[in-house]
């Protein structure tokens, strides 16, 4: 037997990754109704629930990227436009992206009433849809912990392409370092190896966070600790 | 502004103390920060002998009226975001000891008074915000542009693929049943011509011979026909629910007996457990038998906790006419759900 043939065998005994990668049919099951979606996205079902903690991701993008009434805005994986019905009003144009079809349908009904706002579905992980240096304000909260650590960073690397020179990222996840993070955490742990949902939550590092960032081009990069006890890592497009 | 108070965090040193104004957003170093503060060494940790700040700040302009936090800097870069808004006029010595303005695992403490504020109300940065938002909108402009060149991939392109797929699936239909129509037609002329034939063989002197024979036939063909198919109760339709199923023997034909059995697999994609199954033919519900052995079915789908055994077998009559049948399931004793409805054609060929 040579290395060639070994390789060649072992290549055929891999089981593939499973359905954490197969984020638009994961996150379309859960779209059967704006309940379903919300506590998907939300983990509530109520309009002032979800509008306070609208809030809490609206003020930690005001005190650490900041936002102008003149900024055009992206939101990679809008869910049901939770951040969005808000921030539109703050803002001159607000996009939403998602990678489910099924998300967006109920982000379009409750955005019914803010015109400033498009819906945009992404055939697969990356922003391919967006043409380059578009946005002055690229975020995405409560994301990165539904992806893998390849497809975070993919979403980082588009953000540079579609950021305007200038432009502004914004990226969190949660931490270990934190109660609610390590609560996160244990209550991952202790679902049976069998039974863990495709999109069961996992951390990012400071060090992970601030490497996609450098690597992908960004400059001005910091890392905040946000009250929500978010990791949030926030960089500049080099003008 | 005159803000002064004190910081410490119990995990690493506290490099720097910023007061952060959001619209713009504006960061103002305290350089004061580091100033000596035995009173807080001795009633919070020993550590915090420099942790105070007391300065006083211009307000950044186009900020008079916002709220503010406070920032710090962690000595391995870190910036804790302070937790919650503070005003920008808060008298004399209103205090804040709460979390808001603590670094994690820290405390921190805060007098804030405002003596002063910049405002420049001149028509420049008017004119400038103007033309910012004249060349971000035309930003904006170029986004939907490209997304409008580029629609294979959004979501305005989703629906309407749905839509014209929709529309094919209506032209096939109406295919469908125009072929369906010619071949009622071409069907019918057969029908009457062996009608005739029929008519012609009744006539003849041999068929007069062999009746007899045909009515001893007829009454032992009868005797396989089951003649305890009876519904067990009387209802309307049930409402329809979500299930995964497969029918084996196909509802969707012409019924030429004067019973059909209906076999398959079913359960409901809630999880619930199926107790009972039946065929509501018109309103008449005949209860079958349920919890029959499927294991491909198994081994395909993985084991079904609520419905280990998905299998079921249903016997109806077939009566002459059309009907609507609706495939029925009872779910965990409580509720019937209709597994899948449609109208059947029954023209039963025996006598």
């Amino acid at each position: 037997m040579n290395i060639v043939d070994a390789n060649v065998r072992w290549q055929k005994s891999m089981s593939s990754f499973g359905d954490r990668s197969d984020y638009k049919n994961v996150w379309n099951k859960q779209t059967e109704d704006l309940d379903v979606a919300s506590l998907a996205v939300a983990s509530f079902t109520d309009e002032a629930s979800m509008d306070l903690t609208a809030q809490y991701s609206i003020d930690a993008l005001r005190f650490t990227v900041g936002i102008s009434s003149t900024d055009v805005v992206l939101e990679i994986g809008c869910g049901i436009a939770r951040v969005g019905k808000i921030l539109s009003s703050a803002c001159l144009h607000w996009f939403g992206s998602d990678i489910s079809g099924g998300m967006l349908r109920h982000a379009a009904t409750r955005l019914q009433k803010c015109p400033n706002t498009t819906l945009v579905e992404l055939a697969t992980v990356g922003l391919q849809e967006f043409p380059r240096d578009a946005f002055d304000l690229v975020y995405c909260t409560t994301v990165f912990m539904h992806l893998l650590e390849w497809d975070r960073y993919r979403y980082v690397e588009e953000a540079f392409r579609i950021l305007r020179p200038g432009g502004r990222c914004y990226f969190d996840n949660f931490h270990l370092d934190s109660t609610t993070g390590w609560n996160l955490f244990l209550a991952g742990a202790s679902i049976p190896l069998n039974q863990r949902p495709a999109h069961i939550s996992m951390s990012s590092s400071r060090g992970e966070l601030v490497t996609y960032l450098r690597k992908a081009g960004f400059e001005g990069i910091r890392i905040y600790e946000l009250p929500s006890e978010l990791l949030a890592a926030v960089g500049r497009k080099p003008n | 502004m005159h803000l002064s108070g004190w910081c410490f965090d119990t995990r690493s040193p506290i490099l720097k103390v910023d007061a952060v104004f959001p619209e713009p957003l504006t960061v103002v170093p305290l350089t004061s920060y580091g100033l000596p503060s035995p009173d807080v060494a001795a009633a919070v940790n020993p550590d915090a002998r420099h942790n105070r700040f007391d300065e006083c700040f211009i307000i950044p302009p186009h900020t008079v009226g916002h709220l503010f936090r406070l920032q710090f800097t962690l000595s391995d870069g870190t910036i804790v975001l302070g937790g919650s808004d503070i005003g920008d006029a808060a008298e004399g010595e209103s205090q804040s000891r709460s979390n808001a303005i603590q670094p994690k695992d820290a405390q921190s403490r805060l007098d804030c008074d405002r003596f002063g504020a910049a405002s420049d109300s001149t028509s420049i940065p008017a004119e400038l915000e103007m033309v910012k938002r004249r060349e971000t909108e035309f930003r904006a402009n170029i986004v939907h542009e490209f997304l409008d060149r580029g629609e294979r991939n959004s979501y305005l392109h989703t629906l309407r693929q749905e839509r014209a797929a929709l529309i094919k699936r209506g032209q096939e239909v109406s295919l469908d049943l125009e072929a369906m129509v010619r071949r009622l037609e071409v069907e019918g002329e057969r029908a009457a011509a062996l009608e005739t034939e029929l008519h012609r063989i009744r006539s003849s002197t041999s068929w007069g011979k062999l009746r007899p024979i045909w009515a001893v036939w007829r009454t032992f063909s009868r005797s396989h026909i089951p003649s305890t198919i009876v519904p067990s109760l009387k209802r309307a339709p049930a409402d329809g629910s979500v299930f995964t199923y497969f029918l084996h023997t196909s509802p969707f034909r012409i019924y030429r007996e004067h019973f059909f059995t209906l076999r398959g697999w079913a359960w409901p994609d809630d999880g619930r457990s199926i107790t009972a199954i039946g065929a509501n033919i018109d309103g008449s519900l005949f209860v079958g038998h349920h919890g029959l052995e499927e294991p491909e079915v198994i081994a395909r789908y993985g084991n079904q906790t609520a419905n280990p055994r998905p299998g079921f077998e249903i016997t109806f009559e077939t009566s002459q006419g059309r009907h609507q049948l609706s495939l029925e399931a009872e779910l965990d004793h409580a509720e019937w759900r209709s597994i899948m409805k449609t109208s059947i054609w029954c023209e039963p060929t025996m006598p």
